[in-house]
């Protein structure tokens, strides 16, 4: 039970899709009780410390992450992220900003839904994760190295941080973790997670317990355990003649 | 390069809302700029034909409209250019005071669209991309998915005990929540019999005058998903209005 008025913010014992809140409540200095449920060892990976609780919790829609705040029950890992961004006032100054905040958050989603579709696959784990790591990734992360262009802001939507800057730093550190590149191509990309680990509210967490928390659940291919970015030197990578030829993805509808 | 509409809609301070001639990711927010007898140019892309179902007419145009993230739906209101689905029905609720009167009501309302939207995309699965065959996921789909998803609309509509989802008002969660459980229902109709609170609020979201003549023209005689799905490609004549 929290104290009195404290946030409950539920999720498995991973980053996953809350650690974009967990960095936003951290930043904020927000107490917070981080409400972690392990996933249990192979083979069997029980669920039951979540299961048991699950219908427990009085929640609408039981799943994870939730939030408590006060009589307020929330599910989704947007809805929540938004909510606190709304209390913190992290969701921009205008009508306009909101929705591009809403925009970032939505579209990054997306590329942490693709990631999952990759790291969780049991079956062509390595042609699946090179179609990913050449084609998806590098057209998401031109299209973010662009708009940080365009926009000629420190953060994404001007020189204060949002709570979209929570959900993308996230999701690309997470894609960074999986692709073990340079990214030397997306210059303005590298600038920007470079000054996100630096923010002074954020770097001991990012230093300590996030470093420590894997990005996946334990039955994923990649990600299960926490894992270090390691960069393939460029003069190393020569065509590999046994390559499997990778399996097509079929594009968004 | 936009066709000659979008151009004159955007000359007349109109807004434009690009997306396939199908009802898809899109239809919650038609459903709004409608009640809200919002003029607006629907800017429709045709998948082609079997076997290529080409999808050139978007690839041709995607990257010269100016945005950012180019896909489908897109949303052009004066010099704002959003996509995805979800920002932009939000943000046209804003803009017509259906985001809820509170912090506490627009979280709400976000958890329901979001929730809808999961549910939208588990069919979008079903509907192109089966594990098996389509008869069989369709089957465990209603089985399982489908059948705890309602429930769970089921007992928050009860609970919350308001007329529509999240208060008595109208808001955003509603035009998402029709539209995304009515598309689950073209695979059967009858599976909304169970839900009472739900059935009553698909038979209200109906008779609701601003979308009457809307829902039963244009709207039923536009094809769930585009034409490559196996289920959904073509109109489906309905049992009941």
């Amino acid at each position: 039970m929290s104290s009195k008025g404290e946030l409950i913010l539920g999720y498995w014992d991973i980053r996953g899709f809350v650690e974009p809140s967990r960095l936003l409540l951290h930043y904020t200095k927000t107490p917070f009780q981080n409400k972690l449920y392990r996933i249990g060892d192979a083979p069997d990976y029980s669920r039951e410390e979540w299961l048991k609780e699950k219908s427990t919790l009085g929640l609408d829609f039981p799943n994870l992450p939730y939030l408590i705040d006060g009589d307020l029950k929330l599910s989704q890992s947007k809805a929540i992220l938004c909510h606190l961004g709304r209390k913190c006032n992290l969701m921009g100054k205008t009508e306009h900003e909101t929705s591009m905040i809403e925009q970032l958050i939505d579209q990054a989603d997306d590329l942490r839904r693709d990631l999952n579709n990759v790291c969780y696959r049991a079956i062509n784990f390595e042609a699946v994760k090179k179609t990913f790591c050449e084609t998806t990734l590098p057209t998401h992360l031109k299209m973010y190295d662009d708009f940080l262009t365009k926009h000629g802001k420190k953060w994404l939507l001007g020189d204060q941080l949002t709570a979209a800057d929570f959900q993308l730093f996230e999701y690309i550190d997470c894609c960074w973790l999986l692709s073990n590149d340079t990214w030397e191509e997306y210059p303005r990309v590298l600038k920007y997670m470079k000054e996100f680990r630096e923010v002074p509210e954020l770097k001991k967490y990012l230093d300590g317990e996030h470093e420590k928390r894997p990005i996946n659940g334990k039955t994923a291919k990649f990600g299960g355990a926490a894992v270090k970015h390691e960069e393939k030197k460029k003069e190393e990578k020569k065509p590999d003649t046994n390559e499997t030829e990778a399996a097509p993805i079929e594009e968004k509808k | 390069m936009c066709n000659i509409y979008t151009l004159m809609a955007q000359s007349k301070g109109q807004l434009t809302l690009g997306y396939w001639a199908i009802r898809g990711l899109a239809e919650p927010s038609r459903l709004l700029l409608h009640y809200t007898k919002t003029p607006y140019n629907d800017e429709f892309y045709v998948q082609g034909d079997a076997p290529e179902y080409s999808r050139d007419e978007w690839f041709s145009k995607k990257s010269k409209l100016g945005l950012d993230f180019p896909n489908l739906p897109y949303l052009f209101d004066g010099d704002i250019k959003l996509t995805q689905s979800k920002t932009i029905l939000c943000y046209l609720a804003r803009k017509y005071h259906l985001m809820g009167k509170n912090e506490r009501e627009e979280a709400v309302i976000s958890m329901i669209i979001d929730q809808s939207h999961d549910l939208r995309s588990e069919l979008n699965g079903v509907c192109y991309h089966p594990k098996e065959d389509f008869a069989t996921d369709k089957q465990q789909f209603i089985e399982t998915k489908l059948t705890e998803q309602l429930k769970l609309f089921e007992d928050f509509l009860k609970k919350t005990g308001k007329k529509w989802s999240c208060s008595d008002d109208i808001t955003a969660a509603d035009f998402q929540l029709f539209e995304y459980i009515d598309s689950c229902l073209m695979l059967d109709e009858s599976i909304i019999d169970k839900y009472s609170h739900l059935k009553n609020f698909m038979k209200h979201f109906r008779e609701i005058p601003e979308l009457e003549n809307y829902l039963k023209q244009e709207h039923a005689q536009r094809p769930l998903n585009n034409k490559v799905a196996i289920f959904g490609g073509t109109v489906i004549p309905r049992n009941k209005a």
